[in-house]
Order: C-alpha cells, then sequence, then structure tokens
C-alpha cells in the first residue's frame, strides 16, 4: 500500500481524483493533502469544534461528487474551498454567532455557553471586535469570496470556480465587503480592511 | 485582510483525532454502497452529463502527458478503405466558424442540395426527425473514423456549478471555448492548453469511442445495444458491490442477500441513463452520419422523449430540440441543426424545484450546457479541419 501512495503522491490532484473512480480508496491521498487546510479554513468561520465536523464532511461531499471534478483543475483547492463553503452556509446561524462572540471582545465570555467558550477562544482573542462585528453584517456572498480570498488565499479565478460564479462578479462582491467593512467601520476600518 | 489572514494562519493545526476520526469516516464511507450514501454517484454515464462536467466534456484521467513532439503513429490500416489522408471535415460539421459566440450557419455544402431528391418528412416530431437525418445519412459517403484517426471537437460550454455555489441560471454569463482531440481507439487524447498542444495517454472519457464507433446504425438495433450495455454496467457494479460487502461481513451469503435486496434501477432511470448514453456519446466525438442518425432514431424511441420546433442553441443557431424529463424536474435536451441534422449541442436544465432524498433542484438552474461547434476527422492531434 505504501509505495503504491507514493506513486500517486507525485501525481496532479486532478488524476487522482480520476484514478478514485475505479480506485476509491485513492482518495485518501486528497484528504491527507488538504485537511489540515480545509479543518483550518472552516474553524475561522465556524470554530474549532464546528471544524471537526464540516471540515470532514466536505471530504464525504467530494468523494461523492469525485465524477464530477472538473479535470481542467489540476489542482483540487479550489474545488475543496467550494465545497467547504457550502457546507458552513448551512451552518450560517453559527457563523454569525461566532463573530458576535468575537465582537463582544474576550473579557465577556460569561454571556456564551462554556462549549461555546472554549470552541471560540482561541480566535475570539483574535479578531478585532469591529471587524468581527463587520463580518456580520456582510451578505453571505460577499463574506464567502472575502474569506475564500482573505483566509483561504484563492485567487480570483480560484474564487469564480469555488463558487460557480464568473470572475467578475468574484472582483464586485470582493468590493463591495471591503466597502461595507469600510463605511459601517469607520475609521478604525481603514487600515485592518486596506492593509493588504 | 491582514488581520483575517493572520487570525487564520494562527489557528492550530487539527488535532491528531480531528484527523483521525474524519479519515476513518470518509473510508467508512466510501466502503458504503453508493446507493446509501446521502449523494448518489451515477456509476458512469449520468455523472458526466446530469452532473455538469463542463469542460469538454471530458471526463478524462490525466496521466502522463507525452510531447507534442512525439512522432505520430502510422496508422496500421494505411490501405482501407476509410481512411484518408488528408483531413477532410465530415458533413456532421455543424460550423466552421471561428468566431463562435457569433450565431453561425451550418457548412455543408452538398447535404441541401440532395435532400431535395429525398423523401423528406416535415418534421413534426421525434420519429419524423430522425427519419429524416437517416434519409439524408443514406446519401452520404461517411466513413468511420480508422483507429488511428482523431476526431477533433471545438466545444463551447457555460461553467456551471463546480460546487459549493449556485447553479446558474438564465443566459449563460461564463462560457469557455475547448478544443480536444480524442483518437479513436481512444487509447490517447488531447487538448489546447494557452495555446500549446496537451497530448496524454490512457484517456478515460465515460464513453468509450470504439464502442461508439460498434453500436449498429439501425435505431432499434442501437437502443438495444445501449440497454444492453447499461445491464452490463449494472450487472458489474452489483458484483463490486457483492465483493466488498463480502469483505466487509464477512459472510458472501449475508452480503449477496443485502444487495438483493437493493432496489433495481426504476424505468425512468433506465431511461434517463440511455438518453444520456447516446446525448452523452454525441456530444463527446465526431460520429458517421448514418451512425448520428440511427442515435437520434434510438433518442426518439426512448419512453417521454419528445420533439420541439426550436432550440436553445448556446451558438445562437437555429435548431430543433429532442428532449426528455428525468425523474419529473430535470429537463435535458439534445439540439440539432433543422435541415442538415447535423449535432449543435446540449442542454440540461431544472423545470420545477425537487426535492427527494437528496436530489435536489430549483426550477431554472442549469446543470449543463454546451455547443459542438466544429467537429471533424483529422490525422494528427493539433490539426484543425
Amino acid at each position: 500500500m505504501i509505495p503504491n501512495l507514493r506513486m500517486v503522491d507525485e501525481t496532479t490532484d486532478a488524476s487522482v481524483i480520476a484514478r478514485s473512480r475505479h480506485d476509491p480508496e485513492s482518495f485518501s491521498v486528497i484528504f491527507d493533502r488538504y485537511y489540515g487546510a480545509i479543518h483550518r479554513y472552516v474553524a475561522a468561520r465556524l470554530g474549532t469544534a464546528a471544524a471537526d465536523d464540516v471540515a470532514a464532511e466536505t471530504f464525504l461531499a467530494a468523494f461523492d461528487q469525485r465524477a464530477r471534478y472538473d479535470p481542467a483543475w489540476p489542482q483540487a483547492r479550489a474545488w475543496l474551498y467550494g465545497i467547504a463553503t457550502n457546507l458552513i452556509g448551512r451552518h450560517r446561524r453559527d457563523e454569525i454567532r461566532l463573530y458576535r462572540a468575537m465582537s463582544r471582545s474576550a473579557g465577556r465570555e460569561e454571556e456564551a455557553g462554556h462549549a461555546d467558550r472554549v470552541a471560540d477562544r482561541v480566535s475570539a482573542e483574535r479578531l478585532s471586535p469591529e471587524l468581527a462585528r463587520g463580518l456580520t453584517a456582510l451578505a453571505k456572498g460577499d463574506r464567502d469570496a472575502l474569506l475564500l480570498v482573505s483566509c483561504a488565499q484563492l485567487s480570483y479565478a480560484e474564487v469564480a470556480h469555488a463558487l460557480g460564479i464568473p470572475a467578475g462578479t468574484v472582483g464586485s462582491r470582493i468590493n463591495r465587503a471591503r466597502r461595507k467593512l469600510r463605511t459601517t467601520l469607520g475609521p478604525t476600518a481603514e487600515e485592518v480592511v486596506n492593509h493588504e | 485582510m491582514n488581520e483575517l489572514r493572520e487570525r487564520h494562519d494562527a489557528l492550530p493545526e487539527p488535532s491528531p483525532e480531528s484527523v483521525a476520526k474524519a479519515r476513518a469516516r470518509l473510508l467508512a464511507h466510501m466502503a458504503e454502497p453508493a446507493r446509501s450514501r446521502r449523494r448518489p454517484v451515477f456509476p458512469l454515464w449520468g455523472a458526466g452529463l446530469a452532473g455538469g462536467i463542463a469542460a469538454a466534456v471530458l471526463v478524462v484521467g490525466v496521466l502522463r502527458p507525452v510531447t507534442a513532439t512525439d512522432p505520430p503513429r502510422e496508422r496500421p490500416d494505411a490501405a482501407s478503405a476509410s481512411s484518408r489522408s488528408t483531413a477532410p471535415s465530415l458533413p456532421m460539421t455543424p460550423s466552421r466558424s471561428t468566431a463562435p459566440s457569433q450565431p453561425a450557419t451550418p457548412s455543408r455544402s452538398t447535404a441541401p442540395s440532395r435532400a431535395t431528391e429525398l423523401q423528406l418528412r416535415t418534421v413534426a416530431n421525434a420519429q419524423d426527425l430522425a427519419h429524416n437525418a437517416a434519409a439524408l445519412a443514406a446519401a452520404e459517403d461517411d466513413p468511420a473514423p480508422s483507429p488511428h484517426q482523431w476526431a477533433y471537437v471545438k466545444s463551447r460550454n457555460v461553467q456551471t456549478r463546480v460546487d459549493g455555489g449556485e447553479w446558474p441560471t438564465g443566459s449563460p454569463k461564463t462560457t469557455s471555448v475547448h478544443e480536444v482531440w480524442r483518437r479513436a481507439d481512444d487509447k490517447r487524447w488531447a487538448l489546447m492548453e494557452d495555446g500549446k498542444l496537451k497530448i496524454y495517454n490512457e484517456s478515460e472519457f465515460e464513453m468509450s469511442y470504439p464502442l461508439l464507433l460498434s453500436l449498429p446504425p439501425d435505431p432499434d438495433a442501437l437502443l438495444g445495444r445501449v440497454n444492453e450495455v447499461i445491464k452490463a454496467e449494472q450487472d458489474r457494479h452489483r458484483a463490486e458491490r457483492l465483493a466488498r460487502l463480502t469483505q466487509e461481513l464477512g459472510d458472501e451469503r449475508k452480503a449477496r442477500k443485502a444487495v438483493e435486496n437493493e432496489p433495481t434501477l426504476s424505468d425512468d432511470y433506465r431511461n434517463t441513463w440511455a438518453f444520456q448514453f447516446i446525448a452523452q456519446g454525441m456530444a463527446e466525438t465526431v460520429l458517421p452520419a448514418k451512425l448520428r442518425a440511427a442515435m437520434y432514431g434510438a433518442i426518439a424511441r426512448i419512453p417521454g422523449v419528445k420533439y420541439e420546433n426550436r432550440a436553445s442553441d448556446l451558438a445562437g443557431r437555429k435548431g430543433v430540440t429532442l428532449y426528455r424529463i428525468h425523474t419529473g424536474y430535470l429537463r435535458e435536451e439534445v439540439f440539432i441543426a433543422p435541415k442538415t441534422y447535423a449535432y449543435l449541442g446540449f442542454r440540461t436544465i431544472v423545470i420545477r424545484d425537487h426535492d427527494v432524498n437528496g436530489d435536489k433542484g430549483k426550477k431554472g438552474e442549469i446543470r449543463n450546457w454546451g455547443a459542438q461547434l466544429e467537429a471533424a476527422i483529422v490525422d494528427k492531434p493539433g490539426r484543425r479541419p
């Protein structure tokens, strides 16, 4: 099994996925390559507790859809982030709750339940309350695009691929998200948003 | 965005337990029979067409590119009657337009004059359409490609959802043009990417080209053969499932019982598959006119298939449509040129809201939409008609 995996490892995601259609188990290579990254992205949006579940589900869904993988994309990154984003969409309220928790600042944990506190602590301390509050005010599509670019570091083309939207739309969503963060947050946000 | 990125990057790695648990879930999921998974995978052609593979309508395993300068192999049957030293475009070529966004008129010149001598019916239904296409094709000298010739297909496709986003609706926003060469024996295929020709070995199209070329050029026989292939495919999947279950349960009798208790495919599903088998085969290949006419005829014979005197061709050409509504909500269309009966393209669109057993759709979603802009047999990859 190990020499087999090594061989698979040297090939592109696209060819691994193609191969996994006959040899389902080779799909675990995709899992090994991306679980950490997807987990981190989900954790940034839903907290680490929910990330275990949603990141795992991302790969189940990806496996089920592997026959529809677009082989023009050698890397599965954008595809996986797209699936994860879709699943995160089902937990929208949790995401907003996480940002609210962060916007309340780190000192007021008594408002949230114990589980939330544990899940949110790491991240709650790292995002400024203003930015966290600003994120809650964004339209979902705009937030998706913004976070795929700023957290997952996808290119506009990759975001377009991930969300199934035209590349031009990605640009306008990001611009709108930035503008909104800027106007709702005032001057302090200026640095936060523009500092790239 | 610095703050967002920094916080994201500072998040801890998933714990080893998290990785192990997720990995175990994935492995268990892989081992489950496809039927019980949340989202069923169509084992064969259904996935490609219904699922919206847009890129050149290819489902390929990209393995070991070989250099484009590889000397082309000699055709072993260079003396056979059907082989040609030049690269004539087949009469089925829908268009020679290089500006595919413009409505293009089919380029064949021989058919219309010949058509006047033929017994063509006024087309009012799918059977008439197939009849006329067959009559026209009968007058064509249009041999099949020899095994080492290449089918050149240039297509325009709508970018459909890969996943995670919404399906496009309305008129297409993002389209892309692909040029693909596929050798008739399916041993190699090639792709033009950023102006460079990439040749690949071991293509893995869903529909085998040799199989398509071997289909009988008679509608009834053709449909019969397609149904046989579908049956064989189902049997193969059942056998695989049985082997997997036997291994899991460690008891062949139990496994066999479980597999036997699984519901068999409904007629609607079988008909959906037959339609998709033929429709996808047409989209990805260049086929002799007689065979294609027989395919129209076979499609016309599939229960539920209807004819419409208009078409939503992505390249804006005039056309007619053969369509079928799968599972009550998914309308799958094949577009055909009204005079030449050339193949134009396809579209799959959701016609009503649907949510049954994880099979979901919202009215207006475009699942797949593509136009074949050029199709011809050539002698080498990279050549155009």
